[in-house]
């Protein structure tokens, strides 16, 4: 007599077929994390990390002052944030008509007012629909103004020192002598020579370093990365966390199938047959981990790929198997409890939002509040994208990734225990509450 | 007794042992309450080997209920169910093994073919390589898929998802068959099919189950049946059996306005009974059979006196007219 | 079409309004969803103050002379949540700047000192960014005192009143200043929830509107009830218009709710034209109603229908400007982002609240949406297979 076939991977390779058959929502998992990174990636890349903010300036002054703002705005290095363009008055228009980032306006009498003693106002309008160029825009602008305000006090030091002519008495700027021009001139040289030592070589420097890096100098072109590098770059930043939600959403889809299955009346048709209901449950438990471990596998080949760093396949190998139990714990816990194979997927579609969010795989933790930061590890996203995002990026080990793998399956056992019990009561229901 | 192979190692040990019974299906005493609605009060039965044991009920009458206990999907409050001497609570695995079910619903998976739901069915039963394929190809030329046994399920009729559904139950060639409603919504010549392959099971020596609200099929198909409604069985028996609780009766149904003194003269004749009145139908038992007939002399009677009437129907004794002497409804209602 | 015909298109529509209303899942995702959603990233881009986000800077004083300490009063500033090491703060060390020892001293001695700006390999680098800016406007600031005390001839650097010299330096009105204002009459900069709200309903209103509805089509094509109701004394066309105004009226409602919410419980301004939020939202409903019935008319399955709304509302959303600003993207895919309706609502949207401006402002993206709403609606009528 032949041997009797083992009903689990009967039934675990009957569903496996399904699958095969109906691949759409697992090819929409794959596809979902490649798609988002992508689209992430897309956007965010460049030339540049961002594009310049457009500036229109307004110079009403049209003297040192606007001459001044001209040509700061223009220099090299501001050229490589701001896009200037000169305007007259449909600049307010043009910025309303959200063809610009902000508009700088110099008042009219900036220069006479500045000569005369008094304090000048430069008028920055931002684009209220932007909010990250403007921002750029306005500490350009605020710069600027320091620098002008440096100056200015240092010049009317000088005046005051080297008793200079009264200039607030001239009618226009135009007005002023040759002797003036000269005697200006001699005050700004002498303020210049003496402050020529403070600015080759300031008494106050500045370094920034970027901890376990080399030490980068201010001047040097931080971004030596190629477009493509930068690309790929997002790219990896992004997949491990959308990645790790795609698993959880597969976990998830395999598990309703149980209760689907109730629904169908197929599960009670199984039960009929000489089957034990830890055996279906079994083979579900089987199939979501398989499913959930091949989608996993092509995502960080992928990842791996656009890396180009080698992915320790020992550490690959232990995240994996935790990320594993842990999407199949969740998902077991989900429909253990659960009514209806409907009811369940809300629940999970909440719960997995909610965790992911709070666990930074759409929002980087650090850029979060406090608060939320500080509750980021009680969320498995937050470890498995850690996890995912040191193997992929970092060329992490399988000590680095031990963290993540004790977390992250040490949780999935203790739901998938629970989840158990719960759905086999629910399997001999016959998939009811 | 049957010429089926034993099911399962120490069978014939496990049937010696107990109370040696003809009958490979027996059911005592079983009964089953949702809360205060008592579903199946108190049923008892026995099916032989060969035989087709009808249960005949209108809807809601506890048919299903009484099936899902006995395929193990339900377990009764009361009772106990044993098959070929093997209590179904003691050794549940074993037992199923020997049972082929046949649900109401479909319950097939619409990405599968016919071929790999068999395939599947036969192997959850212990069937496998060479003898798993033999029973697959006979199975679906039972029921008349072979040609389109590679068609997922979702480009069948409803016909032939039916057929599948039974063949499902069949695969395995089992002992006991416990089939709930299997031609329910399909076409007469599908029925017909259905009907021949549960012949030919039960030629083959198996004992089969067969619940059903057609009153032609059960009449049609089953050796014996019991009517049940209500979760309890009104009455049990061969077809000339239950006619003859009829008592050989007929029934005439007249529709129209009847008052008091009307309905209380012909209650008056002799061989007349009322089995049902409500507003605007009147429903008769008369004596039948012989050279009188009740129903004409009644009715020469009414056209006699120019009683008014919308309609007359005379109906022989049949299961119908047993449901209604019994319930006081009729099996259609 | 006849009053009567009319009549059997609302009672239709109607009647799929009372389908959705009927599964509480869907009440989950049109309404409780998406109001955490926009708590949630209102509150992440905006640190609760409305304003710009806030940067993590801790400060590392080792010197903790005057001028050090004058420093570090001139990091102080509404953009950076400012620490100092050892004070007990609960401000992550993502960036730390280091004050050496003996800064004070040797600065005033004319002996360069380096502040030393140290950044975490996982901190965010735009805050880092904004970080150096912001380090750098404090030195420059510093460095000018300075050199106005240097260059004053009674200038003596050990002298103990150089600081008071200093502070008095500090505490004068700059020369030339800055006014930051607004355009538009709208609520300002958007950030936090006036970032999140436009966005998160818009791709909210798109994504359920295009699951659900697509979905119900779907399963009321399986279940054969379409063709039922074709069996009534309708036309094709009134049936697909009962489903079109059914998921009309869904959308609509959603986005009355949401922006209820928006304005009733996050304070956000919706601008000061009625006429054009009214114009807009109910040109967006039509449009995400249509491709609803586009997306049902073309799948077969509620899996495909879903899966496939979900991933679409997604790259929509994203591209549209509904996540992020669209500003951060590249300017040719600003323009193709145009291709999705979500960009023209986010353009609206912007208009209406953050420019505050009028119902000319909304025609051109309203105008566009309704064009959506054409295509979707006619392609949706055209694939959309009854009986």
């Amino acid at each position: 007599m032949a041997r009797s076939p083992n009903r689990v991977l009967l039934l675990f390779r009957k569903d496996l077929l399904r699958r095969r058959r109906s691949p759409l929502g697992v090819l929409a998992m794959i596809a979902f994390p490649l798609v988002f990174a992508g689209m992430m990636a897309l956007a965010f890349s460049g030339e540049t990390a961002l594009p310049r903010a457009r500036l229109l300036l307004e110079d009403r002054d049209d003297g040192l002052v606007g001459g001044f703002v001209k040509q700061a705005l223009a220099a090299e290095q501001i050229a490589e944030f701001i896009e200037l363009v000169e305007v007259g008055e449909e600049g307010r228009q043009m910025l309303e008509d959200d063809e610009a980032s902000a508009l700088l306006r110099v008042p009219e009498d900036a220069t006479s007012r500045l000569l005369a003693g008094e304090d000048v106002e430069l008028e920055l309008v931002r684009n209220p629909a932007q909010s990250i160029l403007p921002e750029i825009a306005e500490q350009v602008a605020a710069t600027m103004a320091d620098v002008m305000s440096i100056l200015t006090r240092l010049v009317r030091r000088q005046v005051e020192v080297l008793d200079l002519p009264d200039l607030t008495e001239l009618e226009s700027f135009r007005d002023l002598t040759d002797q003036d021009f000269a005697t200006i001139s001699v005050a700004l040289r002498h303020t210049f020579t003496e402050a020529g030592s403070f600015v080759a070589a300031p008494p106050i420097a500045f370094e920034q370093v970027t901890l376990g890096e080399e030490k980068r100098d201010e001047d040097e072109d931080e971004d030596e990365d190629e477009d493509g590098s930068q690309t790929g770059l997002i790219f990896l930043f992004v997949l491990p966390g959308i990645s790790v939600y795609a698993l959880f959403l597969i976990g998830d889809q395999m598990m309703r199938d149980l209760l689907e299955e109730g629904r169908l009346r197929t599960l009670q048709r199984q039960l009929s047959a000489p089957v034990t209901a830890g055996q279906i449950l079994a083979a579900k438990v089987l199939l979501t981990g398989v499913v959930a471990a091949a989608v996993l596998l092509i995502l960080a080949a992928i990842a791996g790929f656009v890396a180009r760093t080698p992915v320790d396949p020992a550490a690959f190998a232990a995240l994996a198997l935790a990320l594993v139990l842990a999407v199949t714990g969740f998902a077991a816990l989900i429909y253990g409890v659960a009514r209806t194979d409907r009811q369940g997927a809300t629940i999970s579609a909440l719960v997995y939002l909610v965790l992911a969010f709070g666990g930074g795989s759409f929002v980087p933790v650090d850029n979060m509040p406090a608060a939320m930061r500080a509750a980021a590890p009680f969320s498995p996203f937050y470890w498995g994208t850690r996890g995912f995002q040191d193997l992929v990026q970092n060329g992490a080990g399988l000590a680095d990734v031990a963290g993540a793998v004790g977390v992250l399956g040490g949780l999935g056992l203790a739901l998938l225990a629970a989840g158990s019990v719960l759905l086999k009561r629910k399997v001999l229901r016959g998939g009811a509450a | 007794m049957t010429d089926l192979e034993p099911p399962f190692a120490g069978f014939e040990e496990l049937s010696a042992s107990s109370a040696y019974s003809p009958f490979m299906i027996q059911v005592e005493n079983l009964s089953k309450s949702y809360g205060d609605v008592r579903a199946v009060c108190g049923v008892s039965f026995e099916v032989a080997g060969g035989e087709i044991y009808g249960l005949l009920g209108p809807n809601g009458a506890g048919k299903t209920t009484t099936l899902s206990m006995m395929a193990g999907l339900l377990a009764p409050d009361e009772g106990r169910i044993r098959y070929d001497g093997v209590d179904l609570a003691e050794r549940p695995l074993a037992v199923k093994a020997t049972l082929g079910v046949v649900p109401q619903e479909n319950a097939l998976y619409e990405d599968l073919n016919a071929r790999e739901h068999l395939r599947l069915w036969g192997g959850l039963y212990g069937l496998s390589g060479a003898e798993l394929d033999a029973a697959v190809d006979r199975v679906l030329g039972e029921i008349g898929l072979g040609g389109r046994a590679k068609e997922p399920v979702k480009k069948y009729s409803g016909g032939m998802k039916r057929r599948l559904n039974l063949g499902m139950g069949l695969v395995h060639s089992p002992r006991i068959v416990l089939l709930d409603e299997p031609t329910t919504g399909i076409d007469p010549q599908a029925r017909i099919n259905v009907l021949d392959v549960v012949r030919g099971v039960a030629a083959g020596g198996a004992a089969v189950l067969y619940t059903t609200h057609y009153l032609e099929e059960a009449q049609q198909l089953c050796d014996r049946i019991a009517v049940i409604d209500h979760g309890a069985f009104l009455a049990e028996g061969t077809l000339a059996e239950l006619q003859d609780m009829v008592g050989g009766e007929e029934v005439v149904t007249l529709a129209g306005d009847f008052d008091d003194v009307l309905v209380e003269r012909l209650l008056g004749r002799e061989g007349v009974r009322l089995l049902a009145r409500e507003s605007g139908r009147l429903v008769l038992a008369t004596a039948g059979g012989g050279e009188r007939r009740g129903a004409v002399e009644l009715l020469s009677a009414l056209f006699g006196e120019g009683v008014k009437m919308d309609s007359v129907s005379i109906e022989p004794p049949s299961l119908n007219s047993l449901f209604l002497k019994l319930t006081g409804r009729e099996l259609r209602d | 079409m006849s009053v009567n015909a009319w009549r059997r298109v609302a009672l239709l529509a109607w009647n799929d309004v009372r389908l959705t209303s009927k599964d509480r899942s869907s009440l989950v995702w049109m309404l409780a969803m998406p109001v955490a959603m926009m708590w949630f990233f209102g509150t992440v881009f905006a640190g609760g103050s409305g304003g710009p986000p806030r940067i993590s800077l801790t400060v590392d004083d080792r010197d903790g002379g005057w001028l050090a300490r004058a420093f570090v009063d001139e990091l102080r500033g509404e953009q950076v949540n400012l620490a100092e090491v050892g004070s007990g703060d609960d401000v992550p060390r993502l960036r730390t700047l280091v004050v050496p020892e003996g800064f004070t001293e040797n600065v005033l001695a004319g002996t360069p000192r380096t502040l030393r700006l140290e950044l975490d390999p996982e901190a965010d680098r735009q805050f880092d960014m904004g970080a150096v800016v912001h380090v750098r406007r404090a030195q420059l600031r510093v460095l000018g005192r300075l050199l106005e005390m240097k260059l004053d001839p009674d200038f003596v650097a050990a002298d103990a009143a150089s600081s008071e010299r200093y502070r008095a330096l500090a505490a004068a009105a700059p020369p030339v200043s800055l006014a930051v204002s607004t355009a538009g009459a709208g609520q300002g900069v958007p950030s936090g929830f006036g970032q999140s709200v436009p966005g998160i309903l818009t791709m909210i209103v798109l994504m359920m509107t295009l699951i659900y509805g697509g979905v119900f089509l779907i399963i009321e094509k399986q279940q054969g009830m379409l063709r039922r109701q074709l069996s009534l004394p309708v036309t094709r066309g009134q049936v697909v218009a009962g489903k079109l105004l059914g998921r009309l009226l869904i959308a609509g409602l959603q986005i009355v709710l949401l922006l209820a919410v928006a304005r009733f419980v996050f304070g956000l301004s919706l601008g000061s034209s009625p006429a054009g939020l009214a114009l807009l939202t109910a040109s967006y409903a039509l449009a995400v109603a249509c491709a609803s019935i586009f997306l049902g008319a073309v799948f077969s399955t509620t899996e495909q229908a879903s899966t496939v709304g979900w991933i679409a509302s997604l790259v929509m959303a994203g591209l549209g400007g509904c996540w992020w600003p669209s500003e951060v993207m590249p300017e040719w895919l600003q323009t193709a982002a145009h291709a999705f309706p979500t960009a023209w609502a986010m353009d609206g949207f912007h208009a209406l609240i953050s420019f505050g401006r009028g119902v000319e402002a909304v025609a051109l993206p309203s105008l566009a949406l309704l064009a959506f709403a054409a295509l979707f609606g006619v392609l949706g009528t055209r694939f959309l297979r009854i009986g």
